[in-house]
This record gives C-alpha cells, structure tokens and sequence, in this order.
C-alpha cells in the first residue's frame, strides 16, 4: 500500500465518523392533541377578543424547552466535532512544519549543486540570452 | 533547464580541477576502474585465503573468512588512498594531505611483506586436520606450490603488488574531489526532491482534509439554526391552532375577526446559536 493510499483510508475511515446533527425529535402529533384538548376544555364564553392569547404562554414554554434542546444537544454534537477538527488541525500544522523544513533543505541542498558545478566548471553558470 | 543554460569555458582563474565534461557525469573508464576494483579484491582476498589460512587454520570457517574479508578490504583501500592522495597532490600542488601517504605506503608494504614471509615459511595445515583449507588442498594448492614455497610467495607478492598498482592507477586517473562532490550534490538533491513531493502531497491532503471538516462543521451550524427555526415556527403553528379553535367555539364573528389576524406576527423565533 502506497504511502498516499494509506492517507485516503484514514481519511475514509475517518470521514465515517462524520454524522448529521440530528436533535431528538418533537411529538408534534401529540402536542397538537394537546392544544386541541386544552383549547376545546375553554367555555365558549371564556374567550373574548382580549384573552385570545390564552395558551400563549403555554405554548411559549414548550417552545423554549424544545430550543434548549437542540442548544443542548448540539453542544454535545460539535464537542465530537471540534476534537475531530483538532486532531486535523494538529495534522496539518505538523505537516505544515516538516514541508517547511525540507523546503529549506531543498534551498540549500540546492546552493550546495549550485556551487559545486560552478566550482567543477571553473565559473558561475550564465543564462542564455 | 539546462537547455537553456550554457557553461562558460574554464577561464585563467578557474582552479586547476575544474574539468566541465565531468558534470554530465563520470567516464566510462570510471566505471570500468570498479568492475577492475572489485575483481582484484576477490583475487586479493584468494591471496589473502592461502596466507591467513595458514595461520589460523584452526579456527572457524566464518571466522577466517571475516579475517580474509577485513585484510583484503585493507589493502586495497590503502593503495585506492595512495593513487587518491597522489592526485589530490597533482591536481593542488598546495594540498597538504598527500603527508598522510607516510602512513598509508609503509601500512600496504608492511602487509604485504608479511604475507609474503607467511607464505614463505609457514607450512599448510596438515591434510585431514579439520581445516577449512582440506577442500581447497584439493583444488587451489598445487604440486608445485607445496614443493617450492619461494615460487608461492613470489606468485602472491606478484599478484599483490599488481592489484596495488590497478587500486592505486585507477584511483589516481578516476579521482576527482569536485566531481564526487557534485555527484553527491546531484544524488541528495533528487533524494530531497522525492521526499519534498511527497511532504506537499501530504501537507496538501491534510490542508484538503481540514478545509472539508470546516465546512462540514459550518453546514451543521447552519442544520442547528433550523431546527431551531423548525421548532419555533411549529410552536406558531400550535398557537394558530388554539386560536382557531377557540374561535371555532365562540360562534362570535367579532371575536374571530380579534383572533385570527392576517400576517405572521406570532413569536419571534429563537436567537442564534454561537458554536463559539
């Protein structure tokens, strides 16, 4: 196996762990029957055009605990994310480092061709005009 | 690239070494020095058999042959230095290391001197005695040999100063310091080439990796504010619910009208989620 298709595999087996966030789902049928319970259980009479609001607040509460899951589990979520995403920063900037530092390598493995070809030639390479 | 340049032609100045054909690489009679090398350390080291051989007879086979390797690689790099050394001296008439050539002719001329008194006076081993020399009683050593001992030195100070001469001549007409050091330049930078594409291919795949990851983790940011937005635009919906309903049961158009506004001015929706 070449160094480059082991490479790919770790990034295949790692790309596998890569899932879509997916908060825990909301009964939806269940809190419609709810409402139609509560707003069917009102007299007619208790309800003018002043109090139309009356499970307002109800709902307004169910609706805050719903976003405070997805808050919750989301945090959850990109704490696997963010470790990944380390990980991978940690990679790249060691990779990063090592290129750097054959880079200058090659410069100077470079000067050393430079200079020993001008030293067997007798003098500096020109450029062809 | 280098169809593009041209060498300028050693000039006045240019030290005495410089020899511009050497940079398309070694001649051929390079080459043929060391297929000569390495056949006259094998005759070298056949002479070298016969003398320690001699000696150490009763030791073992992988032992006499580590020995015969060790003294046969020593001769022939000391007359491989002295051609060197020579050379160095002829190309840099300022060269100071030719001094060393006070050590290495006396060290080769010891070491022959003293295979050649081995050959001369000390006998083979007795046939049958074990030794890893019986085989070669049989084949190598001839009648002649075991009848006039002198006529066995003389054959292996012959062929020892003859491979001396073919280390020493090939070395002195194949050495050139400049070149070797170019040739070493040339080799370690196609080495560091080779490892360079490989770092850029693997600091670039990395770079890949990560920027894939980013986006991904964005996209999920994005995936988390709707269904934040999913659900708060379901809690409208449930409040739209309870208003019909509640209409539905007062049988008051007035109050219909109150309830059921036109528009979507119920809740306002989630603040943002900061990943950060």
């Amino acid at each position: 196996m070449t160094w480059l298709a082991l490479q790919r595999r770790r990034a295949r087996q790692r790309s596998e762990r890569l899932r879509e966030f997916t908060p825990s789902p909301v009964d939806a049928a269940s809190y419609r029957t709810e409402i139609e319970r509560r707003a069917g259980a009102l007299t007619p009479d208790a309800v003018d055009e002043a109090t139309g609001h009356a499970l307002d607040r109800l709902i307004d509460s169910w609706a805050d605990q719903w976003d405070a899951a997805v808050v919750r589990e989301y945090a959850r979520y990109r704490l696997d994310q963010d470790l990944e995403l380390a990980e991978l920063r940690a990679r790249h900037a060691a990779a990063e480092v090592l290129h750097r530092d054959l880079t200058e390598r090659a410069t100077d493995v470079d000067l050393a061709v430079q200079a020993t070809r001008d030293a067997l030639s007798g003098g500096p390479r020109q450029d062809r005009p | 690239m280098t169809d593009t340049m041209r060498l300028r032609p050693p000039t006045a100045t240019a030290p005495p070494t410089a020899d511009p054909g050497l940079i398309a690489g070694r001649p051929r009679s390079a080459w043929l020095h060391i297929v000569v090398l390495i056949l006259a350390f094998g005759a070298d080291a056949g002479a070298f058999y016969q003398v320690i051989g001699a000696v150490m007879w009763d030791q073992h086979a992988i032992v006499l042959l580590i020995v015969v390797i060790g003294f046969a690689t020593t001769v022939v790099y000391l007359a491989h230095m002295t051609g060197t050394l020579l050379r160095d001296r002829a190309d840099d008439p300022g060269n100071r290391t030719v001094r060393f050539l006070w050590g290495v002719v006396p060290a080769w001329l010891l070491l022959g001197a003293l295979g050649f008194w081995v050959r001369l006076d000390f006998e083979p081993p007795p046939s049958g005695s074990g030794s890893i020399l019986d085989i070669a009683d049989e084949t190598a050593t001839t009648p002649a040999n075991d009848a006039n001992p002198l006529l066995g030195a003389l054959l292996f100070a012959a062929l020892y100063i003859g491979i001396g001469l073919v280390a020493a001549l090939g070395a002195y007409f194949t050495h050139h310091p400049l070149q070797s050091r170019y040739a070493t330049a040339v080799r370690a930078r196609a080495r560091t080439a080779r490892r360079l594409a490989r770092r850029t291919a693997h600091r670039e795949f990395t770079a890949a990796e990560l920027e894939a990851w980013q986006a991904w983790a964005a996209r999920m940011d994005l995936v988390a504010e709707e269904h934040r937005f999913d659900r708060s635009r379901f809690s409208d919906e449930l409040k739209s619910l309870a208003r019909h309903r509640m209409a539905e049961a007062s049988h008051d158009p007035a109050v219909t009208d109150a309830l059921l506004r036109p528009g979507r001015d119920i809740g306002t929706g989630p603040a943002r989620i900061d990943p950060r």
